[in-house]
């Protein structure tokens, strides 16, 4: 049951949170924080055993839906304070909304209900920042076809992905067909088929190459900070429930034999080999942080090339480590812009010497997202791309899903470099930490303290919101090292 | 029974059909609200009364949303409601056909997958529950995807893209049995979801220019190069 208060929380916290910012943005986010503490609380108190039968379905508790609840509901939080920092008013309404129906899809024991409830949230997640504030630097004109283009996305995807698994439970599908049909050549062509419309499904939601327009559209407009809930969180959702579902209906048999093999890896090379290409020609930190997704969807997708029980695995330790590590490095670009009132990293050299806890919390990203061997996130990596791909082409698309270390190195070269361009446009007053504490006790009053507080938050603006970015960076490398939560 | 599944399919046909063609904002919402009402009631045995509650107070939702979220005047229409009709008989007859021939496919024996024709199904029967629903699936599906996908912004639009999830619902219902439970209420939530982006997408696009204009430029404060 408590599960169901989870969901709960977290839903009614998202749309109270969207509703009261619309008139008091403070109390909004206020709202959305507190929810995302009692989600935190409840998550972490849950009872293994929690589930809840609602008629003849039902919502049952596993590791995996209790880590992602814990770890959304703290990058829920320190979003919805740099939302404050940086002034956008859209973020921490929709993020929640998007953890109810996440945990609410994962928990979920038939995918119907799990799909649908995904399109619900997801929708949140894409259009209220879209439509909020984001999108700024286009037209009108450009700014509602991207929204509409995004939001059609997410229902077409939605579609497919039902009718998909509609078909698997029909009479005729392969969990209602009879011994006899299941042995067919037309029924491997039927289920060849079904894998792949779900792939097509996973592709248009998580803005894979070639169906990555919209998805680069709207991360270049919004703030950063409503790009973990639209995407990195969740894809990672969607392509846990996809991957579920495939393992239960097509099975391995069906994955690793004929053409869908290999569309399926030309699919997901595309992604990683492009994706990591254009985030490294890319000079805005938006493209560099919504390609980087999109080749972590991509390497995720080499899953359904065989849908064994190591490569399934291995998916869920990438897609949640990896949703973790650009949570952080969309915190970081957010930061970065607000600070420098810049995106471009032509104009941000020596940004980490400026602000070196934002340095040190993009450091802990960068190992956080490339991971060293040995650690979970790494071996992932491994898995996933020589469970399909054995030998020398798993070799190469290997090489290709490190690029990471370029792109990442590239954007740290810059911070490391001397100021210049917009940097030291900003004055270092702006960016200064706290200093030492004087010896001995405050002589102000605690009410003078409390009453203080705000203007200490303005002051040390950059401070506290490198620390916020530091902990989401902390966060990504519990979950690179350690690996899967369930 | 039958009769009356019938005269619900009806229902959901012509609501469609007016959803998509009238000229008048309030009375295609009405079309849209006669559809989205009248489709959970083709199954047999009907869903619970509170399942059966939260599909018509979406639909009903939904229809509000679409309607509200523009400014009541004429809007121009497709092809007009005769093109429309014709459309939405089509996908009727293209539903009812899936229908059949997916109950044929289970009856026979390993029917259409590699084993050859089997016996002649003879206990499939059109006019069912799940034959009907394909066929109002395949009305909705018919009037509904072109405007969803290559219609510009605004009310039309919004309630293509409510029938097209309608639709999806119906669909999944003939094919794979009623929703269950906790289905049914993520259907709710999806369909309204799906109204209220309809709805920001058309007040986005009847939005005056001058108004988006300065929404960008007090949001670009934020958003700097």
């Amino acid at each position: 049951m408590t599960l169901l208060v989870v969901i709960a929380v977290a839903g009614a916290g998202g749309v109270g949170a969207m509703l009261i910012g619309r008139i008091r943005r403070g109390i909004g986010t206020a709202v959305g924080v507190v929810a995302a503490i009692v989600v935190l609380a409840l998550a972490i108190a849950m009872p293994a055993e929690d589930s809840v039968q609602i008629g003849s379905s039902g919502l049952l508790l596993t590791e995996l839906v209790r880590g992602i609840a814990v770890v959304w509901s703290v990058s829920v939080m320190v979003l919805a304070l740099l939302e404050l920092g940086t002034g956008t008013s859209t973020v921490t309404g929709p993020a929640l909304l998007a953890l109810a129906v996440a945990v609410t899809a994962l928990a979920a024991t038939d995918p119907f209900t799990s799909f649908a409830a995904l399109g619900a949230g997801s929708m949140a997640a894409i259009v209220v920042p879209g439509a909020g504030a984001g999108l700024t630097g286009s037209s009108p004109s450009v700014r509602l076809a991207t929204l509409a283009r995004g939001s059609f996305a997410v229902i077409g995807s939605t579609i497919l992905a039902i009718v998909v698994v509609a078909w698997g439970a029909s009479a005729i599908g392969p969990i209602g067909a009879s011994p006899f049909a299941l042995a067919g050549e037309g029924m491997r062509l039927a289920l060849g088929l079904g894998l792949l419309t779900m792939v097509g499904a996973v592709a248009l939601r998580s803005g894979l190459i070639p169906l990555h327009v919209w998805a680069a559209r709207f991360m270049e407009g919004v703030t950063p900070l409503a790009v973990p809930a639209a995407f990195a969180w969740g894809t990672t959702a969607f392509v846990l429930v996809a991957l579920a579902w495939g393992q239960v209906t097509i099975g391995e048999t069906i994955a690793v034999g004929g053409i869908e093999h290999i569309l399926i890896i030309g699919l997901a090379v595309t992604s990683i080999a492009f994706g990591g290409l254009a985030a490294m020609i890319h000079d805005d930190l938006e493209h560099v942080l919504g390609y980087s997704i999109l080749q972590d969807a991509g390497l995720a997708t080499l899953a359904f090339a065989t849908l064994n029980t190591d490569a399934v695995a291995a998916a869920r330790t990438w897609l949640v480590a990896s949703a973790a590590s650009k949570t952080a490095l969309a915190a970081w670009a957010a930061v970065t812009r607000t600070l420098f009132l810049e995106h471009r990293l032509a104009e941000l050299s020596g940004w980490a010497r400026r602000v070196p806890i934002l340095g040190l919390a993009f450091a802990i990203t960068w190992l956080a997202a490339v991971g060293l061997p040995g650690t979970a996130l790494f071996d992932a990596r491994t898995t996933l791309v020589f469970g399909a791909m054995p030998g020398l082409p798993g070799l190469v698309v290997l090489v290709l899903a490190l690029t990471p270390i370029g792109y990442l190195s590239r954007v740290a070269i810059t911070g490391l470099a001397s100021p210049g361009g917009a940097v030291v446009l900003v004055p270092r007053a702006a960016l200064r930490g706290p200093g030492a504490r004087p010896s001995g006790w405050s002589p102000r009053s605690l009410v003078e303290l409390a009453r203080s507080a705000p203007s200490s938050a303005r002051e040390y603006r950059a401070f506290l919101m490198s620390l916020g970015v530091l902990t989401l960076a902390a966060v990504a490398m519990v979950l690179s090292v350690a690996g899967q939560l369930g | 029974m039958t009769a009356v599944l019938v005269g619900v399919f009806v229902a959901v046909w012509l609501g469609a059909v007016i959803a998509v063609s009238a000229r008048d904002q309030s009375t295609a919402a009405i079309g849209l609200a006669i559809a989205l009402v009248a489709a959970p009631l083709l199954a047999d045995p009907l869903p619970s009364p509170a399942l059966l509650g939260s599909l018509i107070v979406a639909g009903l939702l939904a229809a509000a949303l679409v309607r509200t979220s523009a400014p009541a005047r004429p809007e121009a229409v497709g092809a007009g409601w005769p093109a429309e009709a014709l459309l939405a008989t089509g996908g009727a007859f293209a539903g009812l056909g899936v229908s059949y021939g997916l109950a044929a496919a289970a009856l026979t024996v390993g029917g259409g997958f590699g084993f050859g024709p089997g016996p002649e199904p003879a206990g499939v029967s059109l006019l069912s529950a799940a034959g009907l629903a394909a066929a109002a699936a395949g009305s909705l599906l018919a009037v509904a995807l072109a405007p969803a996908i290559t219609g510009r912004a605004g009310p039309r639009h919004a309630a293509a893209l409510v029938l097209l999830v309608e639709a999806v619902l119906l669909l999944r219902t003939a094919i794979a049995g009623a929703a269950v439970e906790l289905e049914v209420v993520a259907w709710a939530a999806l369909m309204v979801a799906v109204a209220a982006v309809g709805s920001v997408l058309t007040r986005l696009a009847v939005a005056p220019a001058e108004d988006s204009a300065a929404a960008g430029a007090a949001v670009g404060a934020h958003r700097p190069g």
